[in-house]
């Protein structure tokens, strides 16, 4: 039975697994390194929140940005402190202005409002497929930034808002990371879900046996929307500074290289893509900042990240196009397999 | 149970059905055959609403079809397992006839259903957590029928179940067919190749260019000559084609 059990969760538990050996060896090093992996699970919390959109639906969004986005400003408008608020941000209505939230608090009340937006602006997007249900989603990002951009009085527009309470170390990071990844695990074994990943191969077969589309999809797409905004949040509280530039263009090339690189068609591709490529990604920043061979000094010029990353999808995308996982998720060890376990 | 009359569709200016009347009644096993381009998918198509006709009446328990989306005309207990089977190659053979449960109201029943199935299809259960994708093509039949009949339903339509399948699995696939429409499921298969259907349906329709060219019992199809007469057009005898 606990057997049973292992084996049925064992995709989740493993990749839970991995990131505890992570985080634990990462709680060891030097600041500077845990600062590298608490922002590598941050950015995994976004994958995940995408992965549970789009691996399961196979409609490929470039509109997420947009939810971290109403996610971090919305958990900013709730805890930062009123006298910040009554500077930076004069807009704001009273219950809002004089609204101090605990940062927990804050946050899950800014993934409900993401997850609110999602809804209303995915009811019309999960009648469409394809490209136009993609461009439609990016479209929705371009409408966010522009009125987040435009909207100074409760955003304090293209300047940085700052003040926000810091609170994201290493192992609130790792414990969001594993809820998202645990929410996605649990949502692609949901009914839901199954009825979701069999639209996502065929959509008229799908429809043939009685599944309702672009319920699925919304449920889906609300969802991921929530936990995309957890993404843009934890981020916000590990900077303590906001911007509309965080959210926009740069880290939507990011996260989805990350989901195709490691595939989208699984669990483990999402997290093997998002740390295979923040370990590139960290290692072509220290090029760009420069490092020193005996006596010459090599420093590569600045874009290196976004160009190596590119160049990397590129190649993924040509001779692995299901991506590093390929779809499958962490196999089972033989000791919990029956069919690979030996008899005693 | 089923009745379609006077349907005409079009794709376009090709006119795939004209005019085509047929009758299903509860516990029938019914037939219909009729050469490439007959019609004859269109006409299931038409009846689980993925394909809208320009006009004529498809009703099934005297509540009108045409116009319902898909989903709803499942939910009514219409199920078809369409030509090339269409099954979800990526997903598991378990996971599959899940699917197959998804309209069901009653989930504990559903869920011992898909044990059942995987009892009464010994090669679905043996394959459970394989991909459904790699199965053979007569596995992949079964688990189609199999996946169908989860949904419970009262109307099972099938289209070209003996399609691309060795002779010994067709019939295999024909005495499971037989079996549900002796426990009460009223079954509508159409097929290119009259054979098989011939001895196993109850009643059979003839289609040719869109248009019903024979109805009846099989047996008044029984003389070889009959049968080319209703299937091809022929006046006379078979005659070599021009």
């Amino acid at each position: 039975m606990a057997r049973h059990a292992i084996r049925l969760a064992w995709p989740f538990l493993s990749l839970a697994l991995l990131l505890l050996i992570v985080a634990a060896l990462g709680s060891l090093a030097p600041t500077v390194i845990q600062r590298v992996i608490t922002e590598a699970f941050i950015r995994l919390v976004m994958v995940i929140g995408l992965y549970l959109f789009v691996g399961n639906s196979g409609v490929l969004s470039f509109g997420h940005a947009a939810f971290m986005m109403t996610g971090a400003y919305g958990a900013a408008w709730l805890d930062i402190p009123v006298k910040s608020k009554k500077i930076f941000l004069k807009g704001l209505p009273n219950f809002l202005g004089q609204a101090e939230f605990p940062p927990w608090l804050a946050a899950l009340c800014a993934m409900g409002f993401s997850g609110l937006i999602a809804l209303i602006v995915g009811v019309p997007l999960v009648r469409l497929s394809g490209l136009a249900a993609s461009i439609g989603t990016f479209s929705v990002l371009v409408i966010v930034f522009v009125v987040y951009s435009n909207w100074n009085e409760v955003t304090n527009g293209t300047s940085s808002l700052i003040g926000l309470p810091i609170y994201v170390d290493l192992w609130v990071a790792y414990g969001c990371a594993v809820g998202a990844m645990l929410a996605a695990f649990l949502f692609q074994n949901s009914r839901l879900g199954l009825a979701l990943r069999a639209s996502r191969e065929d959509e008229v077969a799908a429809k043939a046996i009685g599944v309702n589309v672009p319920f699925s999809r919304l449920v889906a797409f609300v969802l991921s929307a929530a936990l995309v905004a957890l993404g843009g949040i934890l981020q916000a509280h590990f900077l303590g500074a906001l911007n509309v530039l965080q959210f926009y263009i740069g880290i939507t090339f990011i996260t989805i290289a990350m989901l195709v690189v490691g595939g989208t068609g699984s669990l483990a591709g999402a997290v093997i893509g998002t740390g295979a490529i923040s370990l590139v990604f960290e290692l072509l920043r220290q090029l760009e900042v420069g490092f020193t061979v005996g006596a010459t000094e090599i420093q590569l010029p600045p874009g290196l990240r976004e160009l190596g990353v590119a160049v990397i999808m590129i190649v993924i995308l040509i001779f692995r196009p299901a991506g590093l996982m390929a779809g499958r998720e962490i196999p089972l060890p033989g000791l919990f397999n029956p069919s690979t376990a030996r008899a005693p | 149970m089923l009745q379609i009359a006077g349907l005409d569709v079009r794709y376009g200016p090709i006119r795939a059905l004209r005019g085509v009347s047929i009758e299903v009644g509860r516990g029938e096993f019914v037939g219909i055959v009729g050469p490439n381009g007959a019609g004859k998918s269109t006409l299931l198509l038409s009846i689980v609403g993925m394909v809208r006709p320009q006009s004529g009446r498809i009703e099934h328990d005297g509540t009108a079809l045409m116009g319902r989306p898909p989903e709803e005309i499942v939910r009514r207990g219409i199920a078809l397992v369409p030509e090339g089977r269409e099954i979800f190659g990526e997903l598991t053979v378990e996971e599959n006839l899940r699917l197959g449960t998804t309209i069901r109201k009653d989930r504990r029943a559903a869920e011992a259903d898909v044990e059942r199935m995987m009892k009464e299809f010994p090669i679905l259960g043996e394959r459970r957590r394989g991909q459904a994708g790699k199965l053979s093509g007569g596995e992949q039949q079964q688990l189609a029928i199999a996946r169908a009949m989860l949904g419970d339903p009262k109307l099972l339509l099938l289209d070209e179940p003996s399609l691309g399948l060795a002779p010994l699995i067709t019939k295999q696939v024909y005495q499971v067919l037989k079996r549900l429409n002796e426990a009460g499921v009223t079954i509508l298969v159409v097929e290119q190749n009259p054979k098989r259907i011939m001895k196993a349906a109850t009643r059979l329709y003839v289609l040719r260019n869109g248009q019903l060219a024979f109805s009846g019992p099989p047996e008044a199809l029984e003389r070889a000559e009959d049968l080319d007469r209703a299937y091809f057009g022929f006046n006379e005898k078979a005659r070599p084609l021009p």
